[in-house]
């Protein structure tokens, strides 16, 4: 991961990871808040309930004890009596209705049977057992029954809070049975006090309903009816969640800007922190192009820009000490080159100088051997110079090595001109070509031909009863790659190291120029000779090239 | 008007009959010497004792109505109260005399050949009577909302011609003269009465054709049973109707039949065939006259008031107990937004019908749409009541159009109509009426007359055969 993308993610962790300790502690803390607020509205809607039922149950309490001692009442007991008709006695109960606002009002004789009633005037002649049982309760307080009334769709019960009144007409006993029906005026009525839904009901059927709640609800059954009859006081839960999802959606919102903050902080801090890293990194390629002189032109402050600073130090001391080391190693080298010159001049020097002082110890003596002598002697003399001129001709081929002429190449081609020179190999030994077709590199053709050519002689050298020799040339990461093995005794590990040098050699005869002629030529076309293989099982030399002109190969 | 021309209105009282002027000459010169020989023993008379009974013209007749009436239309009889109103201001072509029998008053039916009738009217041109025959003949359509058509059916081919209606009779039918008094089939105007306003006092018809009534002006005030009484007992109001006065009233020596019956009909395509099964045993008409109607009425337990009955024996009441509740249903039982009476009436059954599983919802409807709901068969329940014609089999044609049995007419009533005798027929047609009951789709409930109270100041108070008090015959004493 890049230095850049650690950065960032760093600061984006850093406006987040906060935001996401505290945010669920908050949402704990915010939910039962409003928990609790929820559960004291509850418990404040219940004590309005209990108290405005209380009141209804006093009101109606209150209205029956007037109504049975008074004079309206005995008025109608009269008319009752009197027998009169029974419209007059049906308006005389809705009249009573009306003025003491009683939703019920029946008017039953001994038996239970009703005379009159308000709510219900077609009940007349019918019993009424549900009414009449209030009569048999001896506490004057209201109770809650069902009530049959008349509705939109037909009869139906209804709750009531209804309590009974013994009413006396001389002989005539009536009882008077009146209240208030729980419908929906009455839940209505809690609904607005107390901001719930109310349902009034059984657990058969509901009976009056008001007000709006949205699940998920709350619910709590107020215990002031009956236990049969219960009302029911519903608060939404959407609130507690709607105002947790504000928050939390604030917050969130918050915590975007927050993380959008620390992103763009982030990629400016980066950007400044990681530009000269990039400018280093970028020093440190070029160093290895070759570059060695790279500069980083970088502003930094701190630590980074010490870096900059020692960095620019560095590459200058080390373009110096490699120019220094370069001249040095040219010095050795051309040291080496003539102390193997000398070597190898001195070599044939010596014979023919033993041959000429034999020569002049023979003429010198009359030897009668000395036309025989001076002609064996020319022969070794002749020989060593031939030997002396290989020797410059080859260290002149060395020295003047010209710069490859670079060519559009087919190197299926030129590695098949190779292999046809070795058509016949020698007994035991067999070349097999394993080449890409339409291979194709920048290249001097003469110079490769003579690379490859050097490959294959040594390694059928090194194979002196035989063996197999692979030639491959193939495409890899957009360089042209040949490659010469053989079933050889391979390259020591602790020759590898010197076997491209100048008359460097394993052979008991050659110059040991070949491979670093080879090696020479392939660093002018910008690429590489290398030797690999096990020790004793081969060697590979491996000739890689840019299959596109380099600047190196150029120069 | 002189002394003389009272006392011939009071001597004479076919000169207010309306027979045809030839009759009239011929009556009026007869009786002339009696007039005179009356004159002079009612001059050796007290004064005083005379002027008591006497009719007089004049005065303003004051009639406490307990409830508004909505229109004057004889068509829409919602109470017998409505129809004497009604008369007042649209007279019914003739009037029944419980003693006198048929009376012409605006119209005379005659029979010029034996299949055919026609009607003289009097007192109106060309234009009347085709007003009249255009108005029978809308009656008669399919889509009309009246079962008093079924009083024109054995008419055919009715036309107008210079002030008479000719008809032809598809078959034989004796009671078409009483059947013509019924006041449904009467003017829409032209009364003994006017009502230059709805709210105005009547004024009256000083061209009534069979002469001006006696009151100068009939004032209705309504108001709720309590305050109609009121207003009679503290003598504001001359008559009464339609409610009970406070003081008990003495029993009237003839009291009026009770032939405003109320039905329940059903449609059995909605209710469902086991509902007249429960209908019979679950709505009590006792017990409806007893406690829910709060004018005087009888319970019905025939097809046709006992009025008409004779007194023929009742089937037993089928109330056996609570019967097993059905499967619940839902009906809708339509009645009059107007009458109070219905709205207690209809109550009481939703209340029995709950009690056997049935779920009836109430709906007051304008008493137009009544009607229109009637003809058109849009209905589950529905309480309807009528004026029935004092004649059973009349009358039974009348309910078996409420029944929506247009299609029994032709058949019933040319067997009735075959029979000339009238004892008979209306026998047969009781017969038939006891017959029918369990077949038609419709509960008799109760009958009522109208509840008139009249104060002592009021004079003449009689009721035609239809229990109708005529109130074109009243008069105020001087005291």
């Amino acid at each position: 991961m890049r230095l850049k993308t650690r950065l960032l993610l760093s600061f984006v962790l850093l406006a987040l990871v906060p935001i996401a300790i505290v945010l669920p502690e908050a949402r704990a803390q915010l939910r039962a808040t409003l928990e609790q607020e929820l559960d004291k509205r509850m418990r404040s809607a219940e004590t309005a309930t209990v108290a405005d039922i209380d009141q209804r149950k006093r009101d109606v309490r209150e209205t029956m004890d007037r109504l049975s001692d008074s004079e309206a009442m005995e008025r109608f007991a009269k008319e009752l009596h009197a027998n009169l008709t029974p419209s007059r006695l049906s308006a005389t109960a809705q009249q009573l209705i009306r003025v003491r606002l009683l939703s019920v009002l029946s008017v039953l004789d001994e038996k239970g049977i009703t005379i009159l009633s308000g709510h219900l005037p077609a009940r007349r002649g019918d019993p009424d057992p549900d009414l009449f049982a209030v009569t048999k309760v001896q506490d004057p307080d209201p109770k809650v029954v069902l009530v049959e009334v008349r509705g939109d769709s037909g009869l139906k019960k209804m709750p009531a809070l209804v309590t009974a009144r013994q009413v006396e007409y001389g002989e005539m006993k009536l009882w008077v049975v009146g209240g208030v029906l729980l419908d929906e005026s009455v839940a209505q009525h809690l609904a607005d006090l107390t901001g719930t839904k109310v349902d009034i009901s059984t657990p058969a059927a509901s009976y009056a309903t008001a007000g709006k709640a949205l699940p998920p609800l709350i619910e709590r059954q107020v215990p002031v009816l009956s236990s049969e009859v219960t009302t029911t006081l519903a608060l939404s839960r959407a609130t507690v969640a709607e105002a947790e999802r504000v928050v939390l959606a604030a917050v969130l919102a918050f915590a975007a800007l927050g993380v959008f903050l620390a992103l763009v902080l982030a990629l400016w801090q980066s950007r400044v922190i990681t530009r000269p890293v990039e400018a280093l990194t970028e020093g440190a390629r070029r160093v290895a192009a070759g570059d060695l002189g790279a500069k980083v032109e970088a502003s930094a402050q701190g630590e980074v820009g010490a870096l900059v600073e020692t960095f620019n130090r560095m590459t200058s001391d080390l373009r110096r000490t490699t120019d220094n080391l370069v001249a040095a190693e040219r010095v050795a080298a051309w040291q080496e080159v003539a102390r193997r010159l000398a070597h190898e001049i001195k070599n044939p020097l010596t014979p023919i100088r033993m041959s000429l002082e034999t020569l002049q110890a023979a003429s010198a003596d009359n030897n009668p051997r000395f036309p025989a002598l001076f002609k064996e002697s020319a022969a070794v003399v002749l020989e060593e110079v031939d030997r002396l001129k290989r020797i410059v001709d080859e260290f002149t081929r060395f020295a003047r090595l010209p710069k490859p002429q670079l060519q559009d190449l087919d190197l299926e081609d030129l590695v098949k001109q190779v292999c046809t020179l070795y058509a016949a190999p020698p007994p035991g030994i067999s070349l097999e070509p394993a080449l890409e077709t339409g291979l194709h590199a920048q290249g001097d053709r003469d110079q490769l031909t003579q690379v490859l050519v050097n490959l294959v002689k040594n390694a059928q050298e090194a194979m002196p009863g035989g063996g197999k020799i692979w030639v491959r040339a193939r495409s890899r990461d957009g360089q042209a790659v040949i490659e010469v093995e053989d079933t050889g005794p391979g390259v020591k590990p602790e020759d590898r190291t010197r076997i491209f040098e100048p008359y460097f050699t394993t052979k008991g005869a050659g110059t040991g120029l070949g491979l670093a002629i080879a090696a020479r030529v392939c660093q002018e076309h910008g690429g590489t000779l290398e030797v690999d293989g096990e020790p004793g099982k081969g060697a590979i030399f491996r000739v890689t090239i840019p299959r596109q002109a380099s600047a190196a190969s150029a120069a | 008007m002189s002394l003389s021309g009272a006392l011939s209105r009071e001597i004479d009282p076919t000169l207010r009959s309306g027979h045809s002027p030839a009759r009239s000459a011929h009556v009026s010169s007869t009786r002339s010497a009696a007039r005179a020989l009356l004159v002079l023993s009612l001059f050796l008379t007290t004064s005083d004792a005379l002027a008591a009974g006497r009719p007089r013209y004049g005065g303003t007749l004051r009639v406490a109505l307990a409830s508004p009436v909505a229109e004057a239309d004889p068509l829409s009889i919602d109470r017998p109260e409505t129809a004497a109103l009604a008369a007042l201001l649209a007279p019914p072509l003739c009037r029944l005399d419980p003693q006198r029998g048929v009376v012409p008053t605006v119209a005379e039916l005659t029979h010029p050949q034996p299949n055919r009738v026609q009607l003289l009217l009097r007192g109106g041109g060309p234009r009347r009577a085709s007003d009249l025959a255009a108005r029978w003949s809308t009656l008669s359509q399919p889509g009309a909302f009246s079962p008093y058509r079924a009083l024109l059916a054995p008419l055919r081919g009715i036309t107008a011609a210079a002030g008479t209606i000719d008809a032809a009779l598809a078959f034989p039918w004796p009671d078409l003269d009483r059947s013509l008094c019924h006041p449904a089939l009467g003017f829409t105007d032209g009364g003994p009465y006017t009502a230059p306003t709805p709210r105005a006092p009547y004024l009256a018809n000083l061209s009534f054709p069979e002469g001006r009534p006696f009151p100068d002006r009939l004032l209705l005030t309504t108001g709720d049973d309590r305050r109609s009484a009121r207003l009679f007992a503290t003598r504001q109001a001359d008559l009464l109707f339609g409610a009970a006065p406070d003081e008990a009233q003495p029993p009237p020596a003839a009291p009026a039949p009770a032939l405003f019956a109320t039905y329940l009909v059903y449609r059995s395509a909605h209710a469902g065939t086991e509902l007249r099964t429960v209908l019979e045993q679950s709505v009590d008409a006792q017990d409806l006259v007893q406690r829910f109607v709060t004018a005087p009425a009888v319970p019905m337990t025939q097809l046709l008031p006992p009025a008409l009955m004779g007194g023929a024996a009742a089937p037993p009441a089928a109330f056996s107990g609570p019967a097993p509740r059905a499967p619940a249903r839902e009906l809708t039982l339509l009645y009059d937004a107007a009458l109070d009476e219905h709205r207690a009436v209809a109550e009481r059954i939703q209340v029995r019908l709950h009690d056997r599983g049935y779920k009836v919802a109430l709906k007051p409807v304008p008493r137009a749409e009544l009607g229109a709901r009637w003809a058109t068969g849009d209905f589950d329940l529905l309480l309807q009541s009528l004026l029935l014609p004092p004649a059973p089999a009349a009358a039974l044609a009348v309910t078996m159009e409420l029944a929506g049995r247009h299609d029994l007419l032709a058949v019933e009533l040319t067997g009735l109509g075959s029979i000339a005798d009238g004892a008979a027929r209306d026998a047969r047609a009781r017969e038939r009426a006891a017959s029918l009951r369990a077949s038609l789709p419709l509960l008799p409930l109760y009958a009522r007359a109208p509840e008139v109270s009249a104060s002592p100041t009021l004079q003449g108070l009689r009721s035609d055969a239809f229990g109708l008090p005529m109130l074109d015959q009243v008069f105020l004493s001087q005291e």
